[in-house]
């Protein structure tokens, strides 16, 4: 039986506002395909290693906790989670913890806070949060709509945008990117629970994970109406153009 | 010449904001606008620090935090009743600095002098800081902090910032702290008040209760991980740090073990400052038996004797909407308000042991007072509702209806039990719930409640919220 292992990357600290919706829905996606899956907790102190995971997920959290990550990431857990980046390992960063693959974090009184460099792009932190339903088309042409909730801007370098913004702000509310997209690393402010009103984000990353592991080239269809439903919901309250 | 000192044109400008905050009150409910911060902004136009002037005769109780405080207010109020005081409160949700001063000014005289003995005020940490800067308090409460619409107040340290703030806007006041919540607590020592601590000092039940979202797993002044003995809900229990030596503290007022423990109701034995009693808290829950203790600190803080307080506690009724019961043909219809992950879950749990044939229904709003990020949802374990076979069906109402209904498809409930309302047709969620024929449940967010109790009241009795 095919098997599918989650990393779920610091569930401890960011843990913010249903970032757990993401794994509850790849878990069920999976497994609703007939393939094992099993999600393992990588908190603060405890070791892993890259290559044992298929999949892996990290979410947001409040400013107060993000110091006492950065520790436990410059203990050698940056470089795993880079080398899980640059080997085409599927991976959705979300918020915080998508702001932590970039190079640094600029407060808004000027302090800056190293990150793990791992993308060429870094935020700076504003006063005003850029809160509110939203949306962005990817390249796929996959429109996704979901909840932001930030106050750092972030603006790419080299780094390709996750998609373009159709409702709302993204990445700095003024160049119309949202997220970030590198091989399979998708990284997002759409907070929280972005995956189960959004199934084709969610079957990019389990595809990937399938391919890497198994050579699979498509992905058993599933009934997705309810999820539709909600999607639809939020389309016609929030984002109809 | 007219001579008017400043005095005289404050004591003038108080008498003309109580006019017109009364006359204003008075047009909107005969035009039938129900409530709104139109006459409580009039006054506070007129004159600003007017509160000043009308909190000066009368004691002062305030109840904040994240969870409880309309529960803890209503427990409070009734001690306070038994105690043969007169009070009033700012009932129907008007807990910002303007339906507060609008309270006032209707429990005053035109000249803006208090007529009650009591003023028991529920209100949000802004709204506490705004209202601290000119009343005085006898006692303040804290209930909890949690996580809740992160929205619209920032960060949970945001939220304990500004309860300090504000509490130490007061100069003499008595502070009555959640112990087991280390957030809470730790407002001990930021502020120079007397301090009574209350808590649980063991949990309830289940041992292998669900690791729920923990929303202070590292200690508040070292970040350290906490140590817990144990765990009441979420992240309330008896931790301790480490690192600094942070910890729970002994509290003046607690629980010391739960005598017994059903869906309605709670006896428990207690030890008030050193003294025993067993008291029977009128209502079901883990969450309400620290809404008791905390309403027992602040009256005990006020001087109400323990007699009273246990019998307020024994005949207190419910809050509104909070948790409130509707009969029909023989059936019990509950009504349980939900605000944030730690209350919904604790509300599922109760729920859940439930033994008899029932439905519920989840309305979930994402207007601003519900908080508009639904994403909360998903912090909720809504698998427990799988141990409990003698659920029928599960409506979602609401404007995000499809979305509950999503969040139960992936916690695996059976796509044929949920039924779902759409349009927010709360005419049509009545009347099915009335064909249900047993025991219903309905768990709405705030402003579907406020919708859907009309329609409640008119089918089934109970009274109109807004008089």
């Amino acid at each position: 039986m095919k098997h599918i292992r989650i990393a779920h990357l610091y569930p401890d600290v960011l843990n913010l506002y249903g970032d757990r919706g993401n794994v509850i829905c790849l878990e069920k996606r999976i497994k609703d395909r007939g393939i094992d899956v099993f999600t393992e907790k990588i908190t603060i102190g405890k070791a892993f290693h890259q290559n044992d995971f298929d999949l892996f997920f990290i979410g947001g959290g409040q400013d107060f906790e993000q110091s006492v990550l950065m520790k436990d990431l410059s203990r050698g857990k940056d470089f795993k989670i880079r080398d899980a980046i640059e080997s085409g390992k599927p991976f959705l960063a979300i918020c915080g913890g998508y702001q932590m693959l970039g190079k640094y974090y600029e407060t808004h009184d000027g302090r800056r806070l190293d990150y793990t460099g791992i993308l060429d792009f870094y935020t700076k932190g504003e006063k005003q949060r850029l809160i509110g339903n939203y949306a962005f088309k990817t390249k796929e042409g996959i429109e996704i709509v979901g909840f932001e909730n930030h106050s750092g801007r972030t603006y790419l370098g080299k780094a390709e945008p996750l998609g373009r913004i159709i409702r709302g702000f993204g990445n700095n509310g003024k160049d119309k990117t949202e997220g970030v997209r590198y091989q399979n690393t998708f990284g997002t402010y759409s907070h929280g629970p972005v995956l189960p009103k959004n199934p084709r984000l969610a079957d990019l990353l389990i595809l990937a994970a399938l391919k890497n592991k198994y050579g699979d080239t498509s992905l058993t269809e599933l009934d997705d109406r309810m999820e539709d439903q909600a999607r639809q919901q939020a389309v016609s309250l929030y984002l109809k153009k | 010449m007219i001579h008017i000192t400043v005095k005289e044109v404050s004591r003038l400008k108080v008498m003309l904001g109580c006019l017109i905050c009364r006359m204003a009150t008075f047009l909107m409910q005969r035009l039938g606008l129900g409530a709104t911060t139109l006459p409580g902004r009039l006054a506070l136009f007129i004159k600003r620090d007017i509160l000043a002037q009308l909190s000066r005769n009368v004691k002062v109780i305030i109840i904040t935090g994240t969870n409880g405080k309309t529960t803890s207010a209503r427990m409070i109020e009734e001690g306070i009743k038994q105690a043969g005081n007169s009070y009033f409160s700012n009932r129907s949700g008007a807990n910002l600095i303007t339906g507060i001063t609008a309270a006032f000014i209707m429990n005053s005289s035109v000249f803006g002098r208090c007529k009650k003995d009591y003023a028991i005020i529920e209100c949000d940490e802004n709204a506490f800081f705004e209202v601290s800067r000119y009343i005085h308090a006898d006692a303040v409460l804290v209930t909890n902090v949690f996580r809740d619409q992160l929205d619209r107040y920032g960060e949970i340290t945001h939220t304990l910032d500004v309860i300090e703030k504000s509490l130490n806007h007061l100069s003499k006041t008595v502070v009555c702290l959640n112990a087991d919540c280390s957030l809470t607590y730790s407002l001990s020592r930021k502020c120079p008040h007397k301090i009574i601590s209350y808590g649980v000092n063991r949990p309830f039940c289940e041992k292998n209760s669900p690791v729920e979202i923990c929303d202070a797993k590292y200690c508040i002044f070292c970040k350290s991980e906490y140590g817990y003995r144990f765990r009441t809900y979420g992240h309330l229990g008896g931790y301790y740090c480490k690192n600094c030596g942070y910890h729970r503290p002994e509290p003046e007022v607690s629980v010391m073990e739960a005598v017994q423990i059903s869906h309605d109701h709670t006896t428990v034995l207690c030890s008030l400052f050193g003294e025993k009693q067993i008291i029977k808290i009128n209502m079901g829950g883990t969450y309400n038996v620290y809404n008791a203790m905390g309403a027992c600190s602040v009256l005990k803080a006020c001087g109400i004797s323990t007699r009273t307080v246990v019998r307020a506690l024994e005949c207190f009724d419910g809050a509104f909407g909070r948790m409130e019961k509707f009969r029909y043909n023989g059936n019990d219809i509950y009504v349980i308000l939900v605000k944030n992950p730690a209350g919904f879950s604790q509300t599922l749990r109760y729920i859940s042991n439930v033994k008899k044939d029932f439905s519920l229904c989840f309305c979930l709003n994402d207007n601003s007072a519900d908080g508009t990020d639904i994403s909360w949802i998903w912090d909720v374990d809504f698998s427990l509702l799988n141990r409990n076979n003698r659920i029928t069906h599960i409506y979602t109402a609401g404007r995000r209806n499809y979305e509950m209904s999503l969040r139960l498809k992936y916690d695996e409930i059976p796509e044929r039990k949920i039924k779902t309302i759409d349009n927010e047709d709360y005419g049509r969620l009545v009347e099915s719930v009335m064909q249900e024929n047993r025991e219903v449940y309905i768990v709405p967010t705030y402003t579907a409640m406020m919708k859907l109790r009309p329609y409640l009241a008119e089918k089934l009795g109970g009274k109109e919220f807004w008089k």
